[in-house]
């Protein structure tokens, strides 16, 4: 698949979210309140087919990319492909929200800092102990104590 | 009014004075470094602690604080790309890349010394404008809210330069985001899924946080090393040359301060506004407009200025009317209220010296914090050479804490790691972030103000009958030809060539 | 020696004595969070932060008694945080009436019920006024009835749904002429500084945040509906015959929890009443010119139901 191909895929799903949000504009609200987002909706899908049409790579295509971009040659861009770093780097973001709602973000803290340093970062036990403490005890303190925030505690222990 | 000035730098000269302001200072600055916390709870949290204090030694603490929260913030912006409070966001662009080239001191140099004298200059404007605040207040109706905050956008858009097109859509998608929540205007609930937590719509700072700082540490995570590129030499001082650079731009720094105070002046318009506005026109004034974004130390000095003039434009409408330019100027008003200064009309008549006290507090405080700040850059610079690994994961827990402390709804959080994700895939696929933020901020404005000014005369054509507005809308539509002339432009010359 | 049987009906009695002691005799132990459902620095806000510090003075016991925002929903979320809360009087929460009443009344789903409420007293009342700007050529209320016979006027307020909002269409609904309300307004200042500048011919404004504006001259106020009137210039609803009109008010009042223990409502009653007839309290309000007028629960409760019953009769109005 061509850095083309995935420009275009992206273009396309953006079209679909703004299709998306204007039908359920019509759909779900009287014409008043739908009046200005629907408005909006339009503009983003006319945006969208614009982008599809400059990812083309047709000459005509080229050209409508050039306007809008200010310059007559398109930049090269680096490989769009996903890698597994990539998805990995995202499952971690993730990894710390499902940690965070669990558990609550102290223990989450304690955990994730300590989890990501040694398996995702391959670095010294030790290190990560020591840095995930003390960010979590830094958090603990400035926060909780001398701030006097409730700090979330995990989606069992909350109502 | 000398006199006056007088008495007011007197009220706060005793030792309780300059106590506060200087505690001020401290919390302002620790305040504007942790993304989520910034001006509106430093000054909300310590409200109490004012309590039976004497005005002036209020206004001393509230006038630190204020001064020195922006500086705070874009230490954060340029070391980690995360803007610590929203109107630093604007110095990411520019600040994180010259972290990333080992240039990180002469960025915080610079930062600090364009928001001393942008705060200076803010506050000269204010107190050469008082006389006619009141008038400059009740130019602003909604028709011009609704022509300011579509020329906001456009001009944000324009500036994210040979990305444009997809620019507008992003601002585009922020703009249907923004419609999310209750409806003022018609009653209602519109695309909230039956969310209670979206009620008030999707809240700005978690987004920012996501895709600004979470984004930027699932970029950093996959690239390894450190902030600092492994390629650069290490050239952490600096610091006095970024200063130095600052003075050197002097006509930058006027401008966004010009930007800042203004576009601060007008309720609800906002610093976050003004940032990305002062940076875009120091982009397009430039002679070498793509070398922005990639380290180009006038994108920092642009919006620093701006958003420490921001903070003399917000107290014009505030001081004048009491009417709040924002939400740490809410908070504030409600903490000079507790403390027998009425803002209004009669403010400036009855408790002139008090005023005084704060505008010389709040000068003094753009420039120690400043000094402060630039004390201890030494050793914060020392933050873009730490293994990555180390700091991905302490960042993003601060950033997901800060994004809960706001609200204490963890659908903040949630939002925060989406938008963190997409910030990524953002960034990924050559989408600016910019422009979803500013959409998000100014969405709300643009669709109320827009009804209003049509229901005020019952006709569209309001926005063209009043002057204002329509000097605004010419702006408006420069700003959307701006990339077809550069189009035009690029393509003589390379016919030419 | 006392029979061991009467000793054990005595340790008995102790304990029994000792269990049934309500918490109250403890109460309060620890912090107290008086919840605030708006943002910072608006009105309410104020009267909390002024008065806490005084209940504190006034409570049984040294604690903390700690201003809490929880904005949202348009003051919904704070209102019913502490309705869903424990009602052991460590959460309170000041409410606006009739704004609490409003969504009820138009059919909006809320969590909390005014009738099973507990009510602590009132902190302060406050009026509405019929505003225009002081550049416009209405003068006084029947130049404004001559201006509303010819031409629909038009009023600004924050959203379907708000205080100003129902105000707005109660006083059309009232005075019978052809109105329109421009929605979308930030606040109550926004909305104020849109009447100075005219961008509608007038406004229904509360009395106590654009006081500074009629003595400032930027604003005229056309009448009140606080009776007697509390300015030189501006006629009360009552003088001029708008009965209707007359104690529409807004009231600030302080709530716990349903089903709260009758001895810890009394405690919290007499902190409050007494923090409000401290002279201290009394002389910083008028510092800031926001002052009390002080109710106990009970009268508290009886204002509610009278306010309800008022607004009841406004319900065709309010939903339109």
């Amino acid at each position: 698949m061509t850095n083309r191909m995935r420009n275009m895929i992206v273009s396309l799903v953006l079209l679909a979210l703004a299709v998306g949000y204007l039908i359920w504009s019509y759909a779900s609200y009287p014409p008043q309140s739908r009046e200005v987002p629907a408005l909006v909706a339009w503009l983003t899908i006319g945006l969208c087919l614009i982008d599809v049409v400059a990812h083309t790579g047709t000459p005509f295509g080229d050209r409508v990319a050039g306007i809008f971009s200010g310059r007559a040659h398109i930049e090269a861009e680096d490989d769009l492909r996903i890698t597994r770093e990539e998805w990995l780097s995202m499952l971690w973001m993730a990894i710390s929200l499902v940690m965070i709602l669990l558990a609550g973000i102290l223990p989450a803290a304690l955990l994730y800092v300590f989890g990501y340093m040694t398996i995702h970062g391959k670095l010294s036990l030790r290190l990560s102990a020591c840095v995930a403490i003390g960010t979590t005890l830094f958090c603990w303190v400035v926060f909780s104590v001398l701030l006097n925030f409730d700090l979330y505690g995990g989606l069992f222990f909350e109502d | 009014m000398l006199d006056s000035l007088v008495e007011g730098t007197l009220l706060i000269m005793t030792l309780k004075g300059v106590l506060m302001l200087t505690c001020g200072v401290i919390i302002g600055l620790i305040f504007g470094v942790i993304p989520g916390l910034g001006g509106t709870t430093a000054i909300a949290i310590f409200v109490p602690v004012t309590y039976g204090m004497q005005p002036q030694d209020a206004m001393a603490l509230a006038g630190g604080i204020m001064g020195a929260v922006s500086f705070g913030g874009s230490i954060t912006a340029i070391l980690i790309n995360t803007p610590g409070t929203a109107p630093n966001a604007a110095t990411c662009f520019d600040g994180y890349p010259m972290a990333r080239q080992g240039r990180a001191g002469a960025a915080i140099g610079a930062a600090g010394a364009s928001s001393s004298l942008g705060g200076v200059l803010g506050i000269l404007l204010l107190v050469a404008v008082i006389p006619i605040a009141k008038l400059l207040v009740l130019s602003f109706g909604p028709p011009e809210f609704f022509m300011m905050a579509t020329l906001g956008l456009v001009c944000i858009a324009a500036s994210t330069g040979g990305l444009f097109l997809r620019g507008l859509i992003g601002g585009a998608f922020g703009l249907m985001l923004s419609f999310v929540g209750f409806d003022a205007v018609h009653g209602g609930e519109r695309f909230t899924l039956g969310f209670d937590a979206l009620w008030d719509g999707v809240p700005l700072v978690p987004v920012l946080i996501g895709l600004f700082a979470v984004g930027e540490m699932i970029n950093l995570s996959i690239s390894g090393g450190s902030v600092m590129r492994k390629d650069v030499g290490t050239k952490i001082a600096g610091v006095w040359e970024g200063v130095v650079a600052t003075f050197r731009e002097w006509p930058t720094v006027i401008r966004g301060s010009a930007i800042g105070a203004v576009v601060g002046a007008i309720p609800g318009v906002g610093g976050t506004v003004a940032g990305f506005l002062a940076y875009t026109a120091a982009q397009q004034m430039s002679k070498d407009p793509d070398s922005f974004g990639k380290g180009n130390i006038i994108g920092v000095i642009a919006p620093e200025a701006s958003n420490n003039a921001k903070d003399g434009g917000h107290l014009i409408p505030t001081l004048a009317f009491g009417i709040p330019a924002g939400a740490e100027m809410a908070v504030f008003l409600g903490l000079m209220i507790l403390h027998g200064l009425e803002p209004g009309p009669s403010l400036l008549i009855e408790h002139e010296a008090e005023v005084f006290s704060l505008i010389v507090s709040l000068t003094i405080s753009c420039i120690i914090a400043t000094v402060f700040g630039l004390m201890v850059t030494r050793w914060l610079a020392l933050i873009t050479v730490i293994d990555v690994h180390i700091l991905v994961p302490t960042v993003t827990v601060l950033s997901l804490l800060g994004a809960w402390v706001l609200d204490s709804k963890i659908s903040d959080v949630v939002i925060c790691v989406v938008f963190g994700i997409l910030g990524y895939l953002m960034i990924k696929f050559r989408f600016p972030r910019v422009t979803i933020v500013i959409s998000l901020v100014l969405g709300d404005l643009a669709e109320r103000s827009f009804y209003q000014s049509v229901k005020m005369e019952d006709t569209w054509t309001i926005f063209f009958t009043r002057p204002i507005s329509l000097v605004i809308f010419m702006l408006i539509v420069v700003g959307l030809l701006v990339p077809v002339f550069r189009y035009l432009r690029t393509r003589r010359r390379d016919a030419i060539a | 020696m006392i029979p061991t049987r009467l000793m054990g009906c005595a340790a008995a009695l102790v304990a029994v004595i000792g269990f049934a002691t309500p918490a109250a005799a403890v109460y309060p132990e620890r912090d107290i969070n008086f919840v605030i459902p708006f943002s910072p620095g608006g009105g309410f806000d104020v009267y909390v932060r002024l008065i806490s510090q005084f209940v504190e003075k006034h409570l049984p016991n040294k604690v903390n008694v700690v201003p809490k925002n929880v904005p949202g929903a348009g003051g919904r979320k704070g209102l019913n945080q502490v309705y869903r809360a424990k009602p052991d009087g460590y959460n309170i929460v000041i409410v606006n009436v009739p704004g609490a009443m409003i969504d009820p009344l138009v059919g909006k789903k809320v969590d909390y019920d005014l009738e099973k409420i507990t009510w602590i007293g009132r902190l302060s009342t406050d009026a509405y006024l019929l505003t225009v700007s002081s550049k416009s050529p209405i003068k006084t209320f029947d130049d404004f009835k001559k201006f509303a016979a010819t031409n629909p006027v038009k009023f600004p307020s924050t959203g379907s749904g708000s205080t100003a909002h129902a105000m707005t269409k109660v006083f059309i609904g009232v005075l019978g002429f052809k109105g329109e309300i421009i929605s979308g307004y930030k606040g109550t200042k926004e909305m104020t500084i849109g009447v100075i500048r005219g961008d509608t011919p007038a406004g229904i404004l509360p009395s106590e945040s654009t006081r500074k504006f009629i003595e400032s001259g930027d604003i005229r106020g056309l009448l009140t509906t606080e009776d007697p009137s509390d300015y030189p210039n501006v006629p009360s609803a009552k003088s001029l015959k708008l009965d209707d009109l007359d104690g529409l008010l807004i009231h600030r009042l302080v709530a716990a929890p349903p089903k709260l223990p009758p001895a810890i409502a009394k405690t919290l009653e007499k902190a409050f009443m007494d923090a409000m007839a401290d002279p201290a309290l009394i002389a910083a309000a008028k510092k800031v010119n926001r002052p009390f007028s002080p109710l106990n629960a009970a009268q508290a409760e009886a204002s509610v139901k009278k306010q309800l019953a008022l607004y009841l009769r406004f319900k065709d109005e309010l939903a339109k």
